[in-house]
């Protein structure tokens, strides 16, 4: 019996080394180890053996069937394994082809700098007021001291809609339209779209403007150049350079107009910046005295400083784009790219 | 305003180079937006005189001469045919510069050496002569082997400086170089004034006579008069002098006004004395239409309010402005009347604005002359005039001067300069700079020991000094803007809350942005033609009254014409798939009343995920567009709103728009763009627009956010087809079944809407998911059948609805 048995063994242990796949196995298992199988066979053959013997070949038995088992369990993880792979190979896709996404939409390059212009300030406790698109002629002009008849009224050329209503030029008005309605302390600035009579690379007649800001009773010039610098330190580069010179606004004096270093050359000149090596990206001044009558605030008591920057100009700093126009001509390949 | 290196080199010792007086101008307020080398690089170019002129052995068209310098005699070889043995002309020898970097060597040219080339105007960067070709000759006077650049006037630089309107004072080499030396501490140096001696003439007061019928539009007339003269062209240096500072040369009187109006400031003007009838001249009101032809050859038509310069019949000149045709200087003049005034600014500004003209004149009198610089500018363009054109000077000038000039002192503390600029400048420093400025000064009695007060006296040139803060400025001018300290101000805290308007832009920037939306911006003005696609009556429109073109030329009423513009862009450059948004003002008038008001619009058109490998090639439809403004309206909270189809929107497609109202107020619409605007714009793909108003918008806003518990029991689902006739609106549908009020009734979800095959034409299928649940307990089957019946019970009722199938 126990020959027989290791018999069968050895024939079953050679025959299962020339199976060649999973069916193979099954069938194999089934052959020796099925219920009809060849074990099952010489096990019937069980009942013929001496009681005592019984214990001893029925371990044996047990043994062979836990060897072969094993073989075909290890025979047939081997096949699954390489089955399974054999199937991963052939599901490959081109990992290199781009993926799928749906297209985010951008903000307007104007937005994203007026944004980032009104942070700085918000960031330094200026509120933000608006105004009228369409202004009069008195808070647009004459309540910034800009009298009818004045020269001053060439720097902006105007366009008009009846005898005393405008588009505004600046966002200037505001400051009135606020001075007018609050007292001191004040911290504001006023964003928003201005107008003027002009067109070429670097003008068009819809621009961008923020307006700011700030009265109290001991507001000095060296206040207006520390908010401007620390402004402009944040929205250009730590180390900017920054200059203050004279300039000439009918609604502030002293004026001023500041300068940065050219962002494109470092300073050094280059057709950005006609070679001087500066930019200029703001107007400002202490608020003139006439403003404040016009409000009817007490100049010899409080006194503020006022300033104003072009938002397209800004932006055309920062992205180094080099004609007004592509703003507002909406074209998407434009738009995509901010 | 251009002004010459070397004219300001004769009023001021030692003057810094070119650049550096530049960036010491522009730090003291007068702007150099430009310096330009007149000689525009040319280097090595000298007078030469011609010897001969021969034929080039090996060339019948070009020619070989001899040319003598200081230097010696050179071979030239030359093209130009226009010359002639004694010509002087300018003569480039090797390693000479000429504009636009060209080097001049030594070369063969067909075999003859030439040593080096004779050059013509252009090639010298000058303007070419009429009727030109050839090479410049130059006036025989020239010296020999003297630089060219040098004997035209050409070695200088010409600065152009932005003047700003406060500053007329500096419209005029006088008053830049009197501006350097308040800057640089450098001396102005003494110009000499005009002799007694040189008026050798009859006297004045028997050749002509002048009043002034208007003393508060001019406030100062004077004149002289200069007989016997001969009018020719101007010499070569005044030429050149006024040419460089962009005066058209016109002859030896007339570009003598102009070289003392560049000088000093001050404009000037001559009449032909022959030509003043009655040798009277009268300073008036304009009547009412009445006529005259100015220098430009213009006839004019003049209104009360406008000043002229008349004789005894008519006027001779818009005052201030232009002069008369019919006075004008011409070569057939003998005697001149010069005139040198003070008109007031507003009035030459109304004028001239009125008439559009602008001059030189009328540029400086509008900004403000120096009426006490008058007679200073008479006096040295009569002596010039009788120095270049002969003459007799008459004796003695006229000077109509009503009131004469009563400067008034300003009180200056210095508390106050020191107030405001933050800084600690001291009493003599303060004394220094108004004396640079030329300001009279007193020290007055201060209400404080500690403080100082001045009464200050500016010069009559200075018009823009009239308050102490126009002091403070100057000073702050020279005391140097680097130098006053920089501050962060003291200020109290305080809350900077955003606006409701700027929230909602704010958030819907968020959402259309992540929806795949690009923002545009688009011009406030449109054509009439897009006008009147959102707006039938252009009446209703805000036009502008001086339009920079008519395609910009009335306020947009609404954003879709400018995003409709937006698309017929980009699909004219190929760019067909479109989702853009804007917000913006939109306006129309009421009235005499303007009304502004603030839009979100948005327009989609094309595939509705782009062109890519890998998504599907759908075309955008109603539901995209629509699905986005719910995106925004449930973002924005607005959720009490209800969208109402309509076919009467002129340009929305009749069956395929509609408004969306909130508290039974319209705030916006959503659509097809109809197919005949379409056509009308040249645009060959659907679009579909919609645009709201933000301010309706914040009045249905809720921002605040609540807390919803997650359900804790299970939900029950209820599916049902139905064919309903294809007239019912689902919104008709979904208003009955809130109508039954089942409080276990959780949502309805539409799952699929199907009209065509096996489906009567005028009927359509929707299937919709009713889901139940309740917050407290799971629902049995039997009170989900009983809700869920009394719905399908009413819609039956009500609609006729035939129900397909019921499925748990």
């Amino acid at each position: 019996m126990k020959e027989r048995l290791l018999q069968l063994e050895k024939a079953a242990l050679s025959e299962i080394s020339s199976l060649k796949n999973k069916e193979a196995v099954l069938e194999f298992k089934n052959k020796y180890l099925g219920r009809k199988g060849e074990l099952a066979a010489l096990t019937k053959e069980f009942g013929k053996l001496p009681p005592e013997e019984r214990p001893i070949v029925g371990e044996f038995i047990n043994s062979i069937r836990g060897r072969i088992e094993e073989r075909i369990n290890n025979l047939l993880t081997a096949f699954a394994q390489s089955e399974r792979e054999q199937r991963l190979k052939g599901e490959k896709i081109d990992a290199t082809l781009p993926g799928r996404y749906l297209a985010l939409g951008k903000r307007h390059p104007i937005t994203q700098v007026m944004d980032e212009v009104v942070k700085i300030f918000s960031g330094m406790g200026f509120a933000v007021a608006e105004g009228p698109e369409i202004e009069t002629d008195y808070y647009n002009f004459e309540a910034l001291n800009i009298p009818k008849d004045h020269p001053a009224r060439d720097m902006q050329d105007t366009f008009y809609i009846g005898e005393d209503v405008l588009l505004r030029t600046h966002t200037s008005p505001v400051q009135i339209r606020v001075m007018q309605n609050k007292k001191p302390p004040l911290r504001v600035i006023a964003p928003g779209k201005v107008y003027r009579r002009d067109s070429d690379v670097t003008h068009t007649p819809m621009f961008h403007q923020v307006e700011g800001f700030m009265v109290d009773e001991t507001i000095t010039f060296g206040d207006l150049k520390g908010v401007l610098t620390a402004f402009l330190h944040s929205l250009f580069r730590e180390d900017t350079a920054i200059r203050f010179r004279p300039s000439f606004f009918p609604f502030t004096e002293p004026s001023a107009e500041v300068d940065i270093q050219c962002v494109i050359c470092n300073g050094k000149g280059c057709r950005v910046c006609k070679g001087s090596g500066w930019l200029e990206v703001l107007g400002a001044g202490m608020i003139h005295p006439m403003v404040f009558k016009a409000v009817g605030y007490d100049s010899e008591r409080f006194s503020g400083f006022a300033f104003g920057l072009g938002i397209e100009r800004i932006a055309m700093l920062k992205f180094g784009i080099d004609d007004i126009r592509l703003f507002f001509e909406n074209d998407v390949r434009f738009l995509r790219q901010f | 305003m251009k002004i010459s290196y070397n004219w300001l080199k004769q009023y001021i010792k030692a003057l810094p180079p070119p650049a550096k007086l530049a960036e010491k101008l522009t730090m003291a307020g007068l702007e150099v937006e430009g310096i330009e080398a007149l000689d525009k690089g040319i280097k090595g170019v000298v007078v030469a005189q011609i010897l001969s002129v021969e034929k080039h052995p090996n060339a019948d068209r070009l020619l070989f001469c001899k040319v003598k310098t200081d230097k010696g005699i050179h071979s030239i070889v030359c093209g130009a045919r226009n010359m002639k043995a004694g010509d002087k002309v300018a003569l480039a020898l090797p390693g000479a510069m000429l504009p636009k970097g060209i080097k001049i060597e030594k070369t063969k040219i067909r075999g003859v050496e030439s040593e080096g080339m004779m050059c013509s105007e252009s090639e010298l960067g000058l303007p070419p002569l009429q009727g030109g070709g050839g090479i410049m000759i130059l006036s025989q006077d020239l010296p020999i082997g003297k630089d060219f650049t040098e004997t035209m006037g050409l070695n200088d630089y010409i600065l152009n400086i932005n003047v700003t309107p406060n500053r007329p004072d500096c419209l005029s080499i006088l008053g830049i170089a009197r501006e350097i030396s308040a800057i640089t501490k450098k001396m102005l140096k003494a110009q000499k004034t005009l002799g007694k001696a040189i008026e050798k003439g009859k006297d004045i007061k028997k050749l002509v006579s002048i009043s002034i019928d208007e003393p508060s539009l001019c406030r100062r007339y004077t004149a002289r008069v200069v007989e016997n003269i001969k009018v020719g062209p101007s010499p070569e240096w005044l030429k050149q002098r006024v040419e460089s500072h962009g005066f058209r040369s016109i002859n030896n009187v007339v570009d003598v006004t102009n070289y003392v109006m560049l000088e000093y400031g001050h404009p000037l003007h001559a009449f032909d004395c022959n030509l003043v009838s009655e040798k009277q001249v009268i300073v008036r009101r304009a009547h009412e239409g009445e006529k005259i032809q100015t220098l430009d050859g213009i006839a004019r038509v003049l209104t009360n309010d406008m000043l002229v310069i008349s004789d005894a019949e008519k006027p001779i000149a818009l005052a201030g402005i232009m002069g008369g045709k019919e006075s004008e200087i011409t070569e057939r003049t003998k005697n001149i009347l010069l005139e040198s005034a003070y008109f007031d600014p507003s009035c030459i500004r109304r004028t001239s604005k009125a008439l559009g003209i602008v001059t030189e004149s009328s540029y400086r009198f509008e900004r403000g002359a120096d009426i006490e610089g008058v007679t200073r500018a008479l006096d040295k363009a009569a002596q010039m005039i009788v120095e270049l054109s002969g003459g007799d000077m008459a004796r003695g000038m006229i000077d109509k001067y009503p009131r004469p000039y009563r400067p008034a002192a300003i009180r200056v503390r210095l508390s106050r300069i020191n107030k405001i600029l933050s800084t600690t400048i001291n009493r003599k420093e303060i004394e220094d700079c108004l004396e640079r400025l030329g300001i009279n000064f007193k020290q007055v009695k201060a209400q404080k020991r500690e403080d100082a007060v001045w009464g200050a006296t500016p010069p009559s040139i200075r018009v823009d000094l009239v308050k102490e803060i126009d002091i403070i400025e100057d000073i702050a001018r020279l005391y140097g803007y680097g130098k006053i300290p920089t501050a962060l101000p003291l200020a109290r805290l305080s809350a900077v809350k955003k606006s409701g308007v700027d929230l909602i832009r704010e958030k819907t920037r968020d959402i259309l942005t992540n929806n795949g939306f690009l923002e545009a911006i688009n011009y406030s003005f449109v054509s009439p033609k897009l006008f009147k696609i959102t707006a039938p009556d252009i009446d209703s429109g805000l036009k502008l009254i001086n339009p920079l073109t008519e395609e910009q030329s009335i306020m947009r009423h609404s954003l879709v014409s400018g995003l409709l513009e937006t698309l017929r862009y980009n699909l004219n450059h190929n760019n067909n798939n479109i989702k853009v948004f804007e917000i913006g003002g939109i306006f129309a008038t009421r009235g005499k009343e303007t009304e502004e008001r603030e839009m979100i619009g948005g327009l989609i058109s094309g595939l509705r995920h782009g062109e890519a490998w890998n998504v599907s090639r759908d075309v955008v439809d109603f539901y995209d567009m629509k699905g986005a403004v719910e995106q925004v309206l449930a973002g924005l909270g607005i959720v009490a709103y209800t969208f109402i189809a309509k076919s009467d929107i002129p340009f929305l497609y009749p069956g395929k728009a509609g408004i969306f109202e909130t508290n039974g107020k319209p705030m916006g619409i959503a659509g097809e763009i109809h197919p005949d605007t379409l056509q009308s714009l040249d645009i060959k793909q659907p679009a579909y627009i919609f645009e709201l108003d933000l301010h309706v918008m914040m009045t249905a806003m809720n921002s605040q956010k609540k807390y919803n518990p997650i359900p804790r029991y299970p939900m029950i689902v209820r599916d049902a087809a139905m064919i309903v006739n294809r007239e019912i609106q689902f919104q008709e549908l979904y208003e009955v079944i809130k109508g039954v009020g089942s409080k276990l009734l959780e949502k309805v979800d539409i799952f699929d809407v199907y009209y065509g095959e096996h489906i009567p034409e005028d009927k359509l299928s929707i299937a919709l998911r009713f889901l139940y649940r309740s917050p407290e307990r799971t629902l049995t089957d039997d009170e989900v059948n009983n809700a869920h019946s009394a719905i399908l019970e009413n819609l039956k009722n009500r609609f006729g609805i035939e129900i397909r199938g019921e499925e748990a």
